[in-house]
């Protein structure tokens, strides 16, 4: 355990008393850790941000006017480099990814062992690396594929594919609408989709990236 | 005949007819040209008599002279027997034939005598009395006239006491007769034609909108049909010879009938249920008595009370009159509250009760002429009656036809309305429940794990209490996507998937483009529900294995298309599920658009599109 002259501050901003004076009550058992302040929304963190300088701030998601999520983001835009520790109910591997993407340090689900959220401290006081708390669910494993850009653009659904044929056989709307027995407002949000879909916005170019991609 | 007004008119064409006494004397008719058409009242007189007894040359004297200003023949109530002389002289060289026609179909015996040298030669005998059928739908008797011939002619009606007889008689050379014919058959076909169209217009109505109106006025149109038919002589044509008579019962029955049916059906027309509702009873009671008392005294009464019949029909009159009143005060009220409707009702009226009045006062009374070219009055006042009243009809259903669209409409947005609500209350509910379930007991049970943990150092209750931690976790999520506003539709959508996946054996894919982010938590929440239900339709009924979901943003509007590959249905039944019910509710909460289309065998797909600009 780094021995430090001073107790690292923590700042918990959460919604409900009751836990917060866990925390309290479990934290100030902890060397080298010290609970500076507790603020219960978004309208108050700023100041005791301001006041205190906490090193650490323990951030609930659900708050009230403005959840976790934004708060942290609004954190990092303004170039705020406070370690946050997200503590949460929520056990979501969406969430989990999202936090990281957001700039957090660490996640701990709220029924952590006092272990856990001990470790969890240490862990985002000195590495740089995410903290995931017991239980909670790793990220997306990445499909390299998936992410591929590209290819997300270009998979089309059956229901599209018809559409295109249609579209690049050179039909209009009401035409293809009356073939496929759809409405016209069907066949025009379609196509309105797969112009959005393969980044063209016109007959010709959608014609022309069909034929160099052998879409069909 | 005692009525006042008659009086009156009786003293006055005694007045007038001492005036005009040589004229009437002078009952000849010199025909020169080769087509002519007169009316043979305009140079006869009429001599009645009140018994009945043979008619010869020698009982002349028993009658007396009837000097009247009428253009046609009127005898009233009480007369029996009536002959009218006259004398015809042909001033060419060629013989003529000449006819003698009749108007009223319902003559009983009419006989018409030559005089020749004292003696009267019989040259014709018709009326439905003497059994001989008219083979035209008019009276006829036709005479022949040698060149230079002057002959007199006696003309003599026999008919039943207490029924007037009223008609016109014209004499006219055989040309000018056929002439005549064929404009009259012009008319009466161009008016059949047009009551076969009205009944065909009302019964197809009838078919379609279910009002006892429509019924009533094709029964209505087919009554005036039989009447007009036997008002103008067609049951003599159609009836076998022997019960001719019948005609004129079925004359009586249907013209009574014909008022029934037209009275019930103004009733409805007027929406007098709605707005007078007393009058419309009496109206019934005045109108069905009225119906029973013209039979009554059409077949019995003028054997069994002839000497009460001018009392009766004072009677039968006053129920006339006041079901003419009644109707004209509901047509007022009508007026009030629907101005085209009414005034179309309002011209048909008017021709039928002139064309009503009229007859009556021709055939009970003897007043005005009442025939045009050979037709009643009756016949033209009624094809306008008749015109209108279509006219009106059409209106009438175009009413409805708003009607019903307009409460269909308010019936459905009530409907969307309480749907909405329900859709609304169930989402806020959830949310309520949800958020207390996930932060409230979940992080106190979290922070009674921690308590005890520090006291006690049991790695199994320590497990217990994080069993429940995921059970509430499990609950809440399953009840609400609270996740949407930290991460989104697109990360709530990923994780329903990644639940789904773990249980279906179904491959979704799920992509977004250029979706954005910060969408409206509301429409997020409706969205993320949309794919649920959809989700939920695909693994139940559609036998699917794969489904590609798709979230669009475009410049004014996100899209969520949603596809399978599934069975698809081709049923329409499918949409009008309540999942499907509860999607469209939500989509046109969201002011959007919610497109399904299925075919069996090609899967299913849907697309919803949402505008974000004004939201």
């Amino acid at each position: 355990m780094p021995v430090t002259d001073q107790p690292l501050k923590i700042l918990i901003c959460e919604d409900h008393q009751i836990v917060i004076d866990g925390l309290c009550s479990i934290i100030q058992n902890f060397s080298g850790f010290q609970v500076v302040d507790a603020v219960s929304s978004y309208s108050n963190l700023y100041a005791s941000l301001e006041k205190h300088k906490p090193n650490i701030l323990l951030l609930d998601l659900n708050l009230p006017h403005k959840n976790g999520m934004e708060i942290l983001q609004e954190l990092r835009q303004t170039g705020n480099v406070i370690k946050v520790l997200i503590l949460t109910m929520y056990n979501k591997k969406t969430i989990v990814s999202k936090s990281i993407a957001k700039g957090a340090n660490g996640f701990l689900l709220k029924n952590c062992s006092s272990e856990d959220l001990l470790d969890g401290l240490k862990h985002v006081s000195k590495e740089s690396s995410f903290y995931y708390g017991e239980g909670v669910v790793k990220g997306k494993k990445e499909d390299p594929l998936k992410q591929d850009e590209f290819y997300k653009r270009i998979q089309l659904t059956p229901r599209e594919k018809e559409i295109i044929k249609h579209l690049c056989a050179g039909n209009k709307v009401p035409d293809i609408a009356e073939t496929m027995h759809i409405s016209p407002l069907t066949v025009e949000t379609h196509k309105k989709n797969i112009y959005r879909k393969l980044g063209v916005d016109s007959s010709i170019k959608l014609v022309t990236f069909v034929h160099e991609n052998q879409l069909l | 005949m005692k009525i006042n007004c008659y009086n009156h008119c009786w003293f006055l064409f005694l007045l007038f007819s001492v005036c005009s006494f040589p004229i009437h004397s002078n009952d000849t008719l010199v025909i020169s040209e080769a087509s002519f058409s007169k009316n043979l009242k305009d140079f006869s007189t009429v001599f009645v008599s009140e018994k009945d007894a043979p008619f010869s040359m020698k009982t002349l004297h028993r009658f007396n002279p009837m000097d009247d200003d009428r253009s046609f023949f009127y005898l009233s109530f009480d007369i029996v027997q009536a002959y009218s002389k006259f004398i015809l002289k042909n001033d060419s060289n060629t013989s003529k034939e000449i006819i003698l026609s009749f108007s009223y179909p319902f003559l009983e015996d009419v006989k018409v005598y030559k005089a020749v040298e004292d003696d009267l030669k019989l040259e014709g005998n018709i009326g439905i009395r003497t059994l001989e059928q008219s083979i035209e739908r008019t009276w006829k008797v036709s005479m022949r006239l040698m060149p230079n011939e002057k002959a007199a002619y006696f003309l003599f009606f026999k008919k039943s006491k207490g029924k007037p007889l009223a008609t016109d008689v014209s004499i006219q050379d055989k040309d000018t007769y056929y002439g005549t014919g064929s404009f009259q058959s012009i008319a009466i076909g161009s008016y059949v034609g047009l009551i076969l169209l009205s009944l065909l217009f009302t019964t197809l109505l009838f078919v379609f909108i279910k009002r006892t109106l429509f019924l009533l006025y094709g029964l209505y149109l087919t009554v005036l049909l039989i009447f007009i038919a036997s008002y103008l002589g067609f049951t003599n044509v159609l009836l076998p010879s022997v019960s001719l008579d019948l005609g004129r019962a079925i004359y009586v029955i249907s013209i009574e009938l014909s008022t029934v049916l037209f009275v019930l059906f103004a009733q409805q027309i007027l929406m007098v249920k709605e707005y007078l509702p007393k009058l419309k009873k009496s109206v019934e009671i005045v109108i069905v008595f009225q119906f029973v008392f013209r039979i009554f005294l059409h077949f019995m009464a003028n054997s069994m009370y002839a000497v009460h019949i001018e009392f009766f029909m004072k009677l039968w009159y006053l129920s006339l009159v006041f079901l003419i009143c009644a109707i004209v005060f509901e047509i007022f009220v009508y007026l009030k509250h629907n101005k085209k409707i009414g005034a179309y009702f309002t011209i048909s009226y008017l021709f039928m009760a002139v064309g009503s009045i009229l007859l009556v006062l021709h055939h009970s009374f003897g007043f005005l002429k009442f025939s045009f070219y050979g037709l009643p009055g009756i016949f033209y006042a009624s094809a306008i009656e008749i015109f209108f009243l279509t006219i009106t009809l059409t209106l009438v259903v175009g009413q409805i036809y708003t009607e019903r669209n307009s409460f269909a409409n308010k019936l459905v947005l009530q409907q969307q309305k309480f749907l909405n609500a329900f859709v609304q209350g169930q989402e806020d509910e959830r949310k309520r429940v949800g958020g207390e379930l996930h932060d409230n007991i979940g992080s106190k049970i979290a922070n009674l794990k921690r308590l005890f943990s520090t006291k006690y150092d049991d790695e199994k209750m320590q497990k217990e209490f994080d069993d429940i931690c995921e059970d509430v976790r499990g609950v809440a999520h399953s009840i609400t996507p609270s996740e949407i506003s930290l991460v989104g539709l697109s990360g709530a959508i990923d994780e329903l998937l990644d639940t789904i996946g773990k249980t279906e054996q179904l491959t979704v894919n799920f992509n977004t483009f250029q979706f954005p982010e910060s969408l409206n938590e509301n429409i997020s929440t409706h969205l993320f529900r949309i794919v649920q239900e959809l989700l939920q339709n695909v693994i139940k009924h559609a036998n699917a294995s794969l489904v590609d979901i798709q979230l669009f943003g475009h410049k004014n509007s996100v899209t969520l298309s949603f596809e399978d590959n599934g069975q698809g249905s081709s049923e329409q039944k499918k949409s009008s599920g309540i999942g499907l019910k509860n999607i469209r509710s939500r989509v046109t909460q969201m002011n959007g658009q919610f497109l399904f289309d299925s075919e069996r065998g090609k899967g299913t797909s849907v697309l919803v599109i949402i505008p974000t600009k004004y939201t």
